[in-house]
This record gives C-alpha cells, structure tokens and sequence, in this order.
C-alpha cells in the first residue's frame, strides 16, 4: 500500500498534476525499505520520484541530522536539484532542511554541515568520500536512511563509480539498512546496473517507467556538400542558422571544446540577426558558465552551443530543438542529449543530426536506425579498479583506525569488488603503508604506523591533509589560465591544456571563448593573450572532450555498408562518394579486411578498415606500427577514427609485407614489447599514481615553484621500471590500460578473423574513403627511433644549411 | 649509446652530450646540473609514497658518464642534494657512490646552488660558490657580470615540430653569453623555453635550445 500524505496529493492537485504510476510506486518502495533502479525518460518526474518517499518520510519523522544522500556526478546538477526539490518544499512548507556540498562550497559551511548536517544533503562521489574521511563520519552517516544516484549510466561504469561503489559499501557498515535509488534516463543493461547498485549478492529491483513518444531524428539537410574529412560542419552554418531562427530556442550540441569554439564563432559570423547565441564549455571559467545558465533559464537566449558539460540532468523546459553537430558516438549519449529538447511526455522531442565527414553521415544513420528499432548502447560497470581501493583503504584510515581484514570485508561487499583477492587486498594495504618498494628500507616515511591494538592510523597531520586534498579520480591534465590582456591590465577567460599553451609562439592566434586571441608568453602558469583583429587564427584547435564510438555504433555502420539496398538510402553525395571508392579501390565488406597503402606528400600511408572502434584501432595502430618498425618501414605517426587507422611511414607497405603485419603473434611480441615503453602505458601510470597518491593532482599549480612544476610521473615510470618492475602501481597501470585503453579482447577476435583474409590494394594517390580516416587531426604520434632518425636528420640538415651559408658567403668576399 | 655534438661557446668547441652533460675537451672537464638527489625522501615526507630510486638512477647515469669522458675534473653545477638535509638521508651506499664519483677525478666542483646552500662543511664535498676556467665561469644562478657564463637552475625544456610531429623533452639553452644546462637528477621536471623566465634571461639575443629526446641531441627551434 502506498501512504501519500493528504498534503502532497493536495499540492499535485493544485498544480493540476497527477502523481505519475512510477512515482507512486517508488514512494511505495521506499515505505517498504526496498532499494530500486528506476529508469524513465527524461520530463517525467524522475528525480521527484526519487526523493518523494524521503520527504515524505522526513516531514513525518522530523530527524535530528542526515537523512537521505544524493549523489551526481556534476555539481551543476546538484544546484538544479537543489532548485527543483527546495521548489517542492517551500511550497508545501515542508520541515526539510536541504543543502549541497560539492567542492565549491565554503570551508565555513561544510564545517556547519557536519555539525549540523541537513536532512537532504546534495553531493559528488568526491565530496562524499570526503566527508567518510572525517573521524566523525560513523556518527554523521548513522541515521541516514536513502541514498539516491542520479544518471547512474553515466557514472557507474567509471573509476568515479568505483569511487561512490567503496562509499556505499562503507555507509553500510554504518548503517546496514540504507535504501539505494538508482536514476537514469537511458541504461543499455539495467540488470547489470541492478547487480552494481546493490550489495553484493543483493541486486536492487528494477523499475521502468515506460518511454514517452519516440524522438523524431533526422540529417539537416544542407545546400552544401557534406565534406570529406574534418570535423567542422561549417558547411551547415546557413542551415543550423535556420533552424535557430524557426525555434524558440536551441540546444547546439557538439563533442569537443575545439568545436564549440569554432562553431560558435561560425554561427556568430552568419548571425545577420544578431541573435543572442551563447556558448558553453568545460573550459570557461565558472562565472562565465553560471551567467550563460542563468540567462538560459531565463529564456534570453536563442541557442546555445556545448559541450557535453551542459549534456546531463539540467531541465529547461523551452528548448524546442536539439541539433547535434559531429558524430552522435552513441545512441544512448544521443537520446540523453536529444532529451534536452521538449520535456512534455505527450509531445516527441525533435533532433537534428549535423554530420561533419562523410564517414558521419553513416553513424548519424545507423544512430536513427538503433532509436529507431529502441536499441540502446552503453557501458556496463566493470571490475573495481585497485587504484581506487588504494584511495578508500586510505581514506577510510583517516577516519578511524582500521586494519586489513576489517577494510577488506566492507571493499568486497561493493559487486565491484566482489572479486578482490584478500593477497590483492594486503598487497594494496602495504602500499599505502610505506609505497611497497622492495630494495630499500624507507621506513622513516611510512603513511600509516600500526598501533598497540594491531590497528593501523595514519602516521602524521600531514599525510591525512594531503589525502583529503587529493581525493578523487578525475585527472587533470595540466592548466594554464587564459588571461585575456586589456591595457595594462586583463581578465581570466577560463583555462587551457598547458600541453597546447606551450606550443604556441608569440604572435600564434586561436579562438577561446568565442574569440580571437594572440598569445603573448606564459607567466606564472598563466597564458597572456590580447584580442587579436585576425578573423582565422593560424593555431586551429585546442584539444579536450573527445569522445569514442561505441561499439555498437560501429557495427552498424559496418552492416550498413555491407548492404546495397542501405546505401541507395543514403544522400546522394555520400552514394557517389561510396561508390567512387568502389571504382578506384574497394568497399569494405564483412569477409575481407580492406587495407590501402598510397603515397602522401614525402611519406606513405597504409590503411587499415576495421570499424572496431577508436579504442581497439589505438591499441592495433601501436602494434602494427611497431611490426612495421621491424619490417623496416619505419612508421612515423598514426591516425585513429572509430572505423579506421592510418599509419604514416618513411618506406611503403607492399603487397608481400602486408601478410606480415597481422599475425596471430603480434598479440604476443609486439603487445609485450609495445607496452613496456608505450606512451599510453605511462598515461595509464599517471592516473593510477595520481589516484593512489604517489604524487599530487595538480592543484595550486601556480603556488608550486618551478622545479616541481613539470615533475611529471613519467620520471617516476621510468626509474620504477628499472629498478622494480614488479611494483603493485606498474601492474595496476597495466589493468589499467588493458581495462581503459586496450580492448584486447575484441582485437584478439578480428586479428583471428581477418589474418588470412586481407583484401591488399596499392593505390597512386589517397582512396576516397581514406580521406575522413588520414585528414583526422588526432594524431598519434610514436616513439621510437623514426623519431630519432628524423631528428637526427634534422640536426644534420641545420648544420648543412649553416655550411652551405658559410660557402655562400666565402663566394661573395 | 647516447649521441653528442659539436658546438661552439664563448668561442671555445665544447660538446653537448645527450646524457644531459657538457663536456670540454680543451679543459677535460664534465658538467652536469641539478642532480637533486633524495628528492624522493623529500617528498616522502610529506606523505608521498614516491618511488626513492632516484639517487640510485642519477649517480649511475653520472657514473657512466665519467666512464665514457674520463675527465680531469667534474662540476656539479649547483642543486645537487634536493635540500640541505639531503646528505644525512642518503644510504650508505649511495653516499659511498657519491664519495667515490668525486675521487675518481682531480678536481670535483660542488657549486652551491639555492637547494644545497649551506652544506659547505659537509666532509668530503668541495663546495664552492663558482669555477672560473678559460674565461668561462661555472654558477648555479646568472650573474650581472657579463662574463660568458655556463649556469644551472633553470630546468629549460622545449617543445618542437618535427615534420608534424610534436617532441618535448629537456635541453640545453644557449645564446652569445650564456649555456643554460638540463637538469641531470631522474625526478626532475623542465620548464619550457616559452616560460617568460627564459626571454628576460636572454634579453635581446634569444636561446637556442638543444633538444635532449631519448639517445638523441639536436638543435631544434623551438615550436
């Protein structure tokens, strides 16, 4: 039986609602203390179902202090919630005291949250574990009786799930009978996620609110031929312009930083009307992105362009139209974004997919077919990663003494990490002691020290300090601030990879938040730039925000391919494009692996059309390239998109070395030997060392003095592997990389597959469908001793040009 | 092997080896910059579990390049030891090493550098403030003085283009008056060229920086 107070049937009535069957129903859950996933489509009363039984709950049992958690993963959320919810209550006049506490929040006030907390506290998974770390956690969780997790699709399949896994797993040490609500608009395998939100052996019950009507997806159509390769859409300026205009208001999706920035400045070239267009993007400072939310709610703006920092949970109500600009990536991740538009349950959200190359036009195709036939994708939560474990063993120390066994039965009630070994376990605790290094007594600096009881606390304030201060799995890479110069004076626009920052020279030019700027120098980790009167800047982009194909997208655009009848649906420049490629090469069909091998400018391309996806085309373009290196190729870079790779080289792939380069013991040799010094295995460290508190996440990055600045754990890798290349964060770094990076797995299967069945053509000049996959500007570069070779030569070339200079000018005397 | 090459300083040849060392065959002398061993157990005190094989890793780079120079003396130019209380942290082999190293040569240099100031009494150790040789003088941090001038501190790394291939690695800088070397020791970091630090170092004649990747040394511009 459901028991809804008088007061909020009453208050649904009055706004002429109807409580909606699955808020009933989870208000019904709650009462009977069972835990829940609930899916249901945006713009129906999600999130209210989640909290109704808790407000219910607290305005008949008044508690002193913590009663319901909710958790997400954007603070921008946890302010729409807190907007949404605090509505609800104030309205009712409702005894709730609700607040939020993410990283923002003054130190003054989460000091008053824990001696006084409320009763709904809004939160991150950082700010969460944060709070475990306190001595008084025990006390402040004790009465707490729901947790709620917002766009849990988006988060459990993540190390931040990991993160919030070990916190759940740890609350219910405290108190045992916590009810866990899960909430997701789009989940591709709830049962998977069921299993994930409950304890282990205790999957929660799902719920599913059933779909409103369908999305109506299409291509815009455009005047202009939809180009080759990039990555831009500027061709469909005119036509998004349009649509812009026709709507109320609009949500411009893109993928990346780089597009936002170029395509606003597009639109805003086009913009004859002088429409209010606004953009929005992760790198922008946070004042300048609560001021475009605000005049956005406000409905003072007629479109928006962004990234997908705007992508999750915030609800505004007047966008009539979504257009995705770019690759949707995945069907899931383009129902959520396309969700934004419209939240009425009786009228379809309407979408427009804006491919940018050739090779889109097939996924934005095979992504109307998957909503078409209700197909989502998506990941599912693995394993718990042991860098993560290493953060709560030592997290859950700074809270009360602890010892292995006790840490090890409440990490293993997580499903995460039901698999963990008790010797894994240990293995991990003794990192966190004393770093676990074998060859030298390190003793005086251990982290923890045992007491008389056997219990183990950390061994000084300091290190407690430094823990809390870098809790959390997001790596950063680093940042500079982008200051944009004005007289003497000047103003921070937001921040930049330093990575990019530093290979710009004074006078280069690139657009940040929507304009042109010309870098002065970098000073005290800040990037000086003025306005600059040039309308193209010379330095196209700036990296940030890629995101990859899902797997399931790119199966489709494989049988999409291998079907004739499908390709005489598409739009007549992507046909004649096709079947180009099928005169002057060949099309890529389910039998055989297509590879091309052409010459380009003073070096050769080889191509290899897998569509197994950007993950496992990275892993197979560094071993490849690495056969190719022992063939004697001497491959220089490689180009990754989800449907293929492109390996530049100094010497050709022919026809009689092509059979050498898959082979079933490439997965054996190259693997091996690849990993040892890949790139990509020292990226992998980075973020385990970061997790695991080896060295600091880059905060107050300018407040450092120069030495420290660039201590990059590359070092650290290097010498690790030297001298104990056994040592728990080289093998976490390799899971890591295999789990993250690799997908061995599926590349084991198409090597198996297609090793006899390549379909080998040595062509003169690039192939048509080479052009998306070779003009990517994402490029790979590789070590190794092309590199050095080329620099070698590059040294030589200066010295010679100095010699031919010096002859020059012995003739003139 | 790592490569080396040829360049001309203060109008002296003078070579630029890939191990991140200066050599000068007139002079048979070595340089090398901050080392800053025991970083590691530096930073372990402050709750970091930073692998502590860095003192390990830097003396033998050192000790393989004494061997492959033989040099009459050795400059250690400043930064040696992370911090002052680096010398008691040392294990006994490694200070051994270190001993052994500064033997091993007629004149071993240690100049001060503003992480090892005050350890000039340390027995064994030949502190110094600077080392004039050839009209070419050998500090940690730049004077005024105008003299050609071979320094440390600095950590210069750069970043260039490479046929479209972006490189970053630590590197010699130099100009008409001064060679900023590459800091030697296994955890330390580069600060790039483009850094404001560098062009008031420089003044109106910019660095020409020697880029240290892998095995290899080469001049590069910088990108």
């Amino acid at each position: 039986m459901v028991d809804i107070p008088y007061v909020f049937q009453h208050w649904f009535d009055q706004q002429g609602w109807t409580i909606l069957p699955h808020q009933r129903q989870m208000v019904a859950r709650y009462q009977a203390r069972r835990s829940t996933l609930l899916t249901a489509p945006t713009g129906t009363g999600k999130t209210l179902a989640g909290f109704l039984g808790s407000l219910i709950d607290i305005t008949a049992i008044k508690p002193r202090g913590l009663h319901t958690l909710y958790i997400s993963p954007l603070k921008a959320l946890n302010y729409d919630i807190k907007r949404n919810v605090v509505a609800v209550v104030e309205a009712l006049d409702l005894p709730v005291t609700i607040e939020s506490r993410t990283g923002d929040t003054s130190t003054y006030r989460r000091q008053r949250q824990r001696a006084k907390p409320p009763n709904i506290l809004l939160t991150t998974p950082e700010s969460l574990m944060l709070l475990l770390s306190y001595p008084d956690a025990p006390q402040m969780f004790s009465g707490l009786q729901a947790v709620v997790i917002d766009e849990i699709h988006s988060v459990a399949a993540s190390k931040r799930g990991d993160l919030i896994a070990v916190a759940l797993a740890q609350i219910a040490a405290i108190s045992p009978a916590v009810r866990r609500i899960g909430l997701s608009a789009t989940v591709a395998d709830p049962q998977a996620f069921c299993d994930w939100l409950g304890p282990v052996g205790q999957p929660v019950d799902h719920l599913d609110s059933p779909a409103g009507k369908p999305p109506q997806v299409t291509i815009l159509k455009t005047k202009n031929p939809i180009p080759y390769g990039g990555f831009m859409a500027g061709y469909a300026v005119p036509e998004i312009m349009a649509e812009i205009a026709r709507a109320k208001t609009t949500i411009v999706f893109v993928n990346t930083r780089a597009q936002a920035e170029l395509l606003f400045r597009f639109l805003w070239d086009a913009n004859e009307d002088a429409l209010p267009i606004a953009i929005f993007h992760a790198s922008l400072t946070r004042e300048m992105r609560l001021k475009t939310i605000t005049m956005m709610a406000e409905g003072k703006l007629r479109a928006l362009v962004a990234t997908s920092a705007l992508e999750l949970g915030i609800d505004w109500g007047d966008v009539d139209v979504v257009i995705q600009v770019g690759a949707p990536k995945g069907v899931s991740r383009l129902l959520q974004r396309i969700g934004r538009s419209n939240h009425r349950v009786d009228v379809p959200s309407k979408a427009f997919l804006v491919p940018a190359n050739r090779f889109e036009v097939l996924e934005c195709e095979a992504a109307i077919t998957a909503i078409k036939a209700r197909q989502l994708d998506g990941d599912v939560p693995l394993p718990g990663s042991q860098d993560v474990a290493i953060q709560f063993i030592l997290n859950a120390a700074c809270s009360q003494p602890v010892t292995p066994e006790g840490l090890y039965d409440i990490a293993r009630q997580a499903w995460s990490y039901r698999h963990l070994a008790l010797s894994e376990f240990e293995q991990l605790f003794r990192f966190v002691i004393d770093g676990g290094y074998v060859l030298r007594n390190y003793d005086r600096w251990h982290r923890l020290v045992q007491r008389e009881d056997g219990t183990w606390a950390p061994a000084n304030a300091a290190v407690v300090q430094r823990h809390r201060q870098n809790i959390g799995v997001i790596i950063e890479a680093g940042k500079l601030k982008v200051r944009r110069l004005h007289g003497r004076g000047g103003r921070i626009l937001g921040e930049i990879e330093e990575q990019f920052g530093q290979s710009l020279r004074p006078g280069d030019t690139f657009y940040f938040g929507g304009e042109v700027l010309a870098f002065e120098r970098i000073h005290d980790m800040t990037l000086d730039a003025r306005p600059s009167p040039a309308k193209d800047p010379m330095i196209p982009s700036y990296m940030g925000g890629q995101m990859p194909l899902s797997t399931y997208l790119a199966d489709g655009v494989r049988r999409l391919l291998q079907d004739d009848k499908n390709i005489e649906k598409l739009p007549a420049i992507v046909r004649a494009w096709l079947k180009l490629q099928a005169r002057f090469s060949s099309l890529p069909d389910t039998r055989r692996l297509l590879v091309e091998s052409f010459p380009r400018g003073k070096l050769h391309s080889v191509v290899l059309y897998t569509f197994e996806g950007r993950r496992a085309n990275q892993t197979l373009g560094m071993l490849v390239s690495r056969r190719m290196e022992r063939l004697g190729c001497h491959p220089l870079s490689f180009t990754v998109t989800d449907y293929g790779l492109a390996i530049a080289s100094v010497e050709p792939v022919t026809e009689d070395l092509v059979a050498e380069l898959l082979t079933a013991d490439i997965l054996a040799d190259e693997l091996e030997e690849w990993l040892a010094e890949s790139p990509m295995l020292k990226r992998s460290f980075r973020r385990v060392a970061t997790i695991a508190g080896l060295v600091e996440q880059n905060h107050n990055r300018a407040k450092k003095t120069l030495k420290q600045v660039t201590f990059s754990t590359d070092l650290i890798y290097d010498v690790l592997r030297k001298y104990e290349p056994g040592h728990v964060l080289l093998q976490l770094a390799r899971t890591d990389a295999e789990r993250e990076l690799l997908d061995l797995e599926r590349l084991k299967d198409m090597i198996l597959n297609f090793r006899n069945h390549i379909r080998f053509r040595a062509l003169p000049r690039p192939s048509p469908l080479s052009l998306p996959v070779i003009l990517d500007v994402r490029t790979e570069r590789l070590p190794g001793a092309g590199l050095e070779r080329l620099l070698a030569e590059q040294g030589m070339e200066e010295a010679a040009e100095a010699m031919i200079h010096e002859v020059e000018n012995a003739l003139v005397d | 092997m790592p490569s080396s090459i040829e360049i001309e300083f203060a109008g002296h040849d003078m070579v630029l080896d890939a191990g991140l060392a200066l050599y000068w065959p007139a002079e048979e002398v070595l340089v090398v910059s901050d080392l800053h061993l025991e970083k590691s157990t530096y930073l372990a005190q402050f709750g970091s579990a930073v692998a502590p094989y860095d003192t390990l890793d830097t003396l033998a780079r050192l000790d393989r390049l004494r061997d492959r120079y033989r040099p009459k003396s050795l400059i250690l130019l400043g930064d040696s030891f992370h911090d002052r209380a680096a010398w008691d942290r040392l294990e006994p082999a490694a200070r051994d090493s270190v001993l052994a190293i500064c033997a091993s040569v007629e004149t071993c240099h240690l100049v001060e550098g503003n992480h090892d100031l005050g350890m000039a009494g340390t027995s064994g150790l030949n502190f110094c403030e600077e080392v004039a040789l050839g009209g070419v003088v050998f500090r940690h941090e730049p004077d005024t003085s105008g003299r050609p001038q071979v320094i440390g501190h600095f950590h210069p790394a750069v970043s260039t283009e490479l046929r479209g291939h972006r490189l970053r690695g630590k590197c010699f800088a130099m100009n008409g008056r001064m060679l900023v070397m590459p800091a030697f020791g296994s955890f330390t970091g580069g600060l790039s060229l483009n850094d404001s630090v560098f062009s008031e170092l420089a003044e109106s004649d910019p660095f020409r920086p020697y880029l240290v990747y892998r095995n290899t040394v080469a001049a590069v511009r910088s990108a």
